[in-house]
């Protein structure tokens, strides 16, 4: 089966990177479309009518977002695009910066327009350094074209774009740690209320969305809410990248219709597991989400179905896992990348974090008790109710989702020193 | 219900208050109990520590009642099995890192964590194991921080950051590795204030002063104020065993709004030096010879009956310093006046803002700060001038720094230094020195012709506009940035921004006062008040920033030679009738003699015996020769005070005082708040309150004296200056009154109406610039002024480890460019030399000046760098002043 290819559509074809070749696809289209013919509400209303849904992992409704910040009273507004791709197993937004990188830009002018603001800034991820030069040279040729800049396409619209590197943290993902990013601080997390469509960059009015999100726009201008609402499911509607990594023969970035269901994603889009072995788990959304395992084979990918099925949708990356994973080092390489993340400020992340690598460690080294197990549970279940923000909710996620589904490889290491997956492995 | 107000339901209790309250907010209000840690009163919401976690009907998850803010019909539970499992958890993760050393630990029994694991019953056992030892921190003289057992609340981050607007602590690293440090590891800009100590909630951070002193339980707190600069700090003696252990304060309390400085808190340990004069001396032969209270006091009234019945009363004076009590200081010019029958009484208030009292009793008929150190956050625009707030009037400062950093006020800043205060302003403007007024007319020059000022307010509430008119027409901007050095354009732009302003005050420091000029600088300012209506309603003010604890107190005191209590004029025979019928003596009608003139007079023999009470003249006085000469050639002279002073040296009896730590009664802040000081030891040794030493005196001159405790004297007062009238022990209560009560209104005002002025008006003063002769032998002009370590003349200040640790001894601090010139490095030995002496000190190579100017604190015992400054007295007020003293510097080889 072929994928369903409208935002990676123009991957691959010459100059795409380019505003030479992005015209030639039809780039900037929409965007005169929306100066010359709608007024700024009836763009938030046609993105609320899709049914368009954040594509960064929460899933928030992008018009309802767009419609708050815009109708705030204060003048100075911004929109930021979350360019800080940080979940692990995530590549799907690299690939759109660096090969279509005008579809962002064109996403941001007609946020930009909608919302009310003139003032776009991409917040990119250091180590992406190739694509921030790339959007840069992007930026300025669709300046040049006069796509950016003063009264756009003659209309009485001005908008620019700045482009900001981050400078490796994952917390910076998070959007109100990203605007303390951008304002010069160690990014963590701000208290909420007030929201960022309220009080956000500089206490200004800012809509934060992820590049996938915004690169979907220029097609629902162009195709119409009705046409969007065909793709994917009643919910959740539209195409979603997914970015399929781990033992699978065929890793890569599929854009699929939501809905579509892990056995088509894993089978017919990846090529299956490598070495005909066995399926074990996969991480659904990226290291923040609990794993679905073989009896998850029909659950269809989108927000509502994977929540049904306990875990989350996220950015729409899987991570899949065969037989020969031992999932107590699974569990601690995640749980690692966790304790590095965590930024401090609240204690159930700061110290859960902390304490989940180090009782993990010790488990996998068969040095710990069998109750210790259940500890790693209750500690996970406070953090997830109590910690600051949502990186100490999903932190202990994977881990207490693999000691429920594969306890036997936990209690071995500790009750014989062996890992029942991995028999090479000498604890 | 209005508009304002949510009502919600706690716990089935229900609340309600005001919009934006949080849930923790409604939850104190009915008392109703949530665990906190890094919540802290008026620090910007955190939600760290996860203690205050709620449930919310209809919320998915629990919320941070510390965050979270209160709506419309809210159902809160705070108690639920759920929450209680959270917090434990919460409270046992800070147990792993933190040592269970509570045996040992200077907060045990004052714990917020141990409260919290005792509440709980949580030991931290589950997790079975601890963290890796980590060095404690001392980098900082004053404050150990002990990493294991801080809890990363971020308190001592946001009140350094937010309250005191300094930033020496931020967080470092992330995740499990966070601790709380320094930029680079440095005390880049730390000012030692401790109020990150006073904000920690458990033992990680520890006053290596008083560590190990006593256990919480043992001490005892007594609530008193501050013995130091102006502001008036409300603060907790804590003692133990009649020692002084600890200074501590609480969010909320007194003028400082629980706010201490470096010297306020770590300054207290002069009260139990060893140096305390603890008997009365006489001097028989040249040394000192310890006698008791009878015969010290019969000696002395011996001594002033001599001279009285030989020369008369008017050879006698008294002279008062300013940190003594308004009880003592009232007793003291009674005794002078009532039991002397002179006028020659002074204080050191003539050495720092007389030209406030001349200048504001002129044009307002008030001597003393306007308006509420407070309001001073809600004003729109400030223009400070001729002080060094952040150092000489710390807690004035932090309002200052607020009122720009958290409330968005416009700050001028006009003084030729740089100050910390200086990065803040919006307009600075750096004139040459002495040149204040021409610059201040200036500004009043452009308002006028740009038809800035408030003409309506000027037409209903002023006199004497149109000469004031006449008298700024020459300062077009060409001539004042001729005469100041301050481009034309500075001046505009701080001009407008001023009279712009919808509400303004000024404030201001002895840079204004000890000059030639001081009263008509003042006048000035007053002017510059008035033309652009920024006087006489809430937020509009003008504050002379006094120095000492109680100088605006020994003023109202009438410890002037002019004014009886309450500004009431020698002159005024109505006033002298009313004093002479309350002390029932007749009283002399004729004004005594200032400072100044009573040294000049003991110098020509007119003067025969004096009387000096808490002040070290000699290292006061700006003139060191002039004060030796008048002290040497006088006939009997008695010092009282708390140490042997160099002036206590050279007198015939000294008498051991009381400390503020030991003393009750009153003092008055530089906002007019009258507020009460509680002795919480008892002075050592034979030493007395200054009251009873003076009621002593009294009773031994045969005019009786007889109060049993000094709150009789606060009644008195209160019966008799005008100013301090209902003001009674009952009615200060524990926050004070400001001055003046009246009979509807028992807390005072802290703002004066242009109703409470004389006949309700403000006057204008035509003040006229008055340019002086540059002197090239000495090229050089030298500033004296205080600095944030010390206070006053260093009588306490240089009498505590603490303080001394920072910094011990005086300099001369020189610009690079002159240092260049003079081939001086850092620590070079120099001369400075003026007209009148010399002095030997070391160099200190700082930009803060411009060249040209060289500064020396005025703060160090052991540098007197008044033997270098000369006296130019302020015509109107007999202000001696130096503030300026054209010098020379040399290398010493």
């Amino acid at each position: 089966m072929p994928q369903t290819k409208i935002l990676l559509k123009n991957i691959g074809t010459p100059n795409s990177e380019h505003i030479k070749g992005y015209l030639k696809n039809g780039g900037y289209k929409a965007l005169k479309h929306a100066l010359g013919e709608l007024l700024p509400e009836e763009i938030v209303e046609l993105v609320k009518r899709a049914g368009l849904r954040g594509r960064g992992g929460a899933g928030f409704p992008t018009g309802m977002k767009w419609q708050f910040c815009a109708s705030d009273p204060k003048k100075i507004k911004y929109i930021i695009c979350n360019a800080d791709e940080g979940e692990p197993g995530t590549f799907k937004d690299r690939i759109l910066l660096e090969q279509d990188p005008h579809s962002l830009i064109e996403g941001m002018a007609i946020a930009g327009y909608a919302i009310g603001c003139t003032q776009g800034i991409i917040y990119i991820r250091g180590e992406y350094i190739y694509a921030a030069r790339l959007l840069e040279q992007a930026i300025e040729q669709a300046r040049a074209k006069g796509y950016l800049g003063d009264n756009i396409l003659g209309a009485d619209f001005c908008f620019d774009i700045k482009v900001f590197l981050g400078a490796g943290a994952y917390i910076c993902g998070e959007e109100t740690a990203l605007l303390d990013s951008l304002e010069g601080r160690a990014g963590r997390s701000r208290v909420k209320p007030p929201f960022p469509v309220n009080e956000g960059l500089w206490r200004r009015p800012t809509t934060v969305n992820n590049v996938e999100t915004l690169c979907s726009i220029r097609h629902i201008l162009l195709n119409g809410d009705e046409w969007f609402r065909r793709l994917g499911t009643s919910e959740c509607p539209g195409t979603k990248i997914f970015s399929i990594s781990g033992h699978v023969n065929k890793p890569g970035n599929y854009e699929l219709p939501m809905g579509t269901v892990l056995r088509d994603l894993i089978y017919e889009y990846a090529g299956g597991i490598r070495d005909g072995n066995k399926f074990k788990a996969v991480l659904p959304g990226g290291a923040s989400s609990p794993c679905l395992t073989a009896e998850h084979m029909g659950v269809a990918f989108d927000f509502y179905n994977l929540a049904r099925a306990g875990s989350m949708l996220g950015s729409g990356a899987l991570i899949v896992m065969d037989e020969t994973t031992c999932m107590v080092g699974a569990g601690l390489s995640v749980a690692r990348f966790f304790e590095h993340e965590s930024c401090g400020r609240c204690t159930p992340c700061r110290e859960g974090a902390g304490w989940i690598v180090n009782i993990l460690n010790r488990i996998y080294n068969g040095e710990a008790k069998l109750a210790e197990i259940d500890l790693i549970v209750e500690l996970a279940d406070n953090m997830r109710a109590s910690s600051f923000c949502p990186l100490g909710m999903a932190a202990p996620n994977a881990v207490v989702s693999f000691i429920k589904n594969f306890r036997d490889d936990f209690e071995e290491h500790i009750k014989y020193k062996r890992c029942p997956a991995r028999k090479d492995l000498d604890v | 219900m209005s508009d304002n107000l949510v009502s919600l339901t706690i716990d089935g209790i229900k609340v309600s208050l005001e919009k934006g309250s949080t849930i923790l907010d409604a939850a104190q209000k009915k008392k109703v109990y949530i665990p906190t840690l890094c919540h802290y009163p008026e620090l910007t919401r955190f939600g760290a520590c996860r203690l205050c976690l709620v449930e919310v009907e209809g919320f998915r998850k629990l919320v941070a009642a510390c965050t979270t803010p209160a709506t419309e019909g809210m159902v809160v539970h705070t108690v639920t099995p759920e929450i209680n499992d959270m917090r434990k958890t919460v409270v046992e993760l800070l147990l792993l890192h933190h040592p269970l050393d509570c045996l040992t630990c200077d907060r045990g029994g004052d714990c917020e964590l141990q409260k919290l694991a005792f509440t709980l019953r949580v030991t931290g056992d589950r997790f079975g194991f601890k963290t890796e030892e980590y060095p404690v921190d001392d980098t900082n003289l004053f404050i150990q921080r002990n990493f294991k057992k801080c809890v990363l609340c971020g308190r001592c981050v946001r009140v350094c950051d937010e309250t005191r607007n300094v930033g020496a602590l931020g967080f470092y690293e992330r995740g499990f590795s966070t601790v709380i440090g320094y930029p680079y590891n440095k005390l880049v800009n730390c000012e030692y204030c401790g109020q990150c100590l006073s904000v920690c909630p458990v033992g990680a951070l520890i006053c290596k002063l008083s560590a190990y002193e006593a256990r919480p339980w043992q001490v005892e707190k007594q609530r008193s104020i501050c013995a130091y600069c102006g502001c008036g700090c409300s603060l907790y003696l804590e003692h133990k065993k009649n020692n002084l252990v600890k200074v501590s304060s609480e969010y909320g309390m007194g003028a400082n709004n629980g706010l201490l400085c470096v010297k306020g808190r770590f300054g207290y340990d002069f009260v139990g030096s060893e140096k305390r004069l603890t008997s009365p001396l006489i001097k028989v032969n040249n040394s000192f010879k310890q006698v008791g209270w009878a015969q010290a006091l019969g000696y002395i009234a011996d001594g002033f009956k001599k001279v009285i019945e030989n020369k008369g009363a008017q050879s006698v004076a008294g002279a008062a310093g300013a940190r003594c009590t308004n009880e003592a200081d009232y007793l003291f010019q009674k005794f002078m006046r009532a039991a002397l029958g002179t006028n020659n009484v002074d204080s050191s208030v003539r050495l720092e803002h007389a030209p406030s009292i001349s200048a504001m009793l002129g044009a307002l008929g008030v001597a003393g700060a306007t308006n509420s150190l407070a309001e001073l956050k809600q004003t729109d625009a400030i223009l400070l001038i001729g002080s060094n707030i952040t150092a000489s009037q710390v807690i004035a400062g932090i309002y200052v720094k607020q009122a720009v950093r958290q409330y968005g006020a416009k700050l001028i800043v006009i003084d030729p230094r740089s100050l910390e205060i200086s990065r803040f302003a919006d307009v600075w403007l750096r004139p040459e020195p002495g040149t204040d007024l021409a610059l201040i007319n200036g500004l009043l020059h452009i308002i006028i012709k740009e038809g800035l000022q408030d003409q309506e307010f000027i037409d209903k509430d002023t006199i004497g506009f149109a000469d004031f008119l006449q008298s700024i027409k020459e300062y077009t901007q060409q001539q004042v940035e001729k005469i100041t050095g301050v481009p034309a354009g500075q001046l505009e732009q701080a001009a407008r921004l001023f009279a712009g302003a919808k509400t303004g005050s000024i404030v201001y420091g002895m840079g204004i006062t000890q000059h030639s000029q001081g009263t008509d600088n003042v006048s000035a300012l007053i002017n510059l008040s008035l033309a652009t209506g920024k006087l006489g309603r809430k937020n509009c003010g003008i504050y002379p920033l006094r120095t000492t604890c109680n100088s605006q107190g020994v003023a109202d005191m009438g410890v002037l030679p002019d004014y009886y209590p309450g500004y009431t004029a020698c002159d005024d025979m109505d006033g002298r009738r009313h004093f002479a019928r309350g002390w029932g003596v007749d009283l002399p009608d004729k004004k005594g003699l200032y400072l100044p003139q009573m040294l000049e007079a003991a110098k020509e023999g007119k003067l025969s015996a004096m009387y000096i009470m808490g002040e070290n003249l000699l290292s006061a006085y700006p003139e060191r020769k002039q004060v030796e000469e008048a002290l040497c050639a006088l006939d009997f002279l008695v010092v009282q005070d708390i140490f042997l002073t160099e002036t206590a040296k050279m007198a015939d009896v000294v008498l051991p005082a009381a400390s503020f730590a030991e003393e009750s009664g009153t003092f008055t802040n530089l906002e007019r708040r009258v507020q009460p000081v509680k002795a919480a030891i008892s002075p050592p040794g034979e030493a007395k309150p200054d009251w009873e030493i003076i009621a002593g005196i009294s009773n031994a001159c045969g005019f009786v004296m007889d109060y049993a405790a000094s709150r009789e004297i606060t009644e008195e007062i209160g019966r008799l200056a005008p100013l301090y009238k209902g003001i009674n022990s009952e009615v200060l209560g524990t926050d004070g009154v400001f001055w003046p009560l009246d009979d509807n209104n028992k807390t005072g005002k802290p703002y004066f109406s242009m109703s409470d002025f004389y006949e309700g008006k403000g006057r204008f003063t035509a003040v006229d610039y008055q340019s002086e002769a540059e002197n090239s032998e000495y090229p050089f002009m030298l500033i004296t002024g205080g600095i944030l370590f010390h206070h006053g003349s260093g009588a306490m200040s240089n009498r505590t480890k603490g303080l001394n640790y920072l910094n011990a001894t005086g300099y001369v601090e020189i610009n690079p460019e002159d240092a260049d010139r003079l081939g001086l490095v850092e620590g070079d030995l120099v001369e400075v030399v003026s007209a009148g002496g010399k002095i030997e000190v070391k160099a200190k190579i700082a930009d803060r000046y411009r060249s040209g100017i060289v500064f020396v604190p005025g703060n160090f015992i052991d540098l007197p760098v008044n033997k270098v400054m000369q006296v130019k007295a302020d015509g109107a007020s007999h202000m001696p002043a130096a503030k300026l003293t054209p010098v020379k510097i040399r290398k010493v080889t």
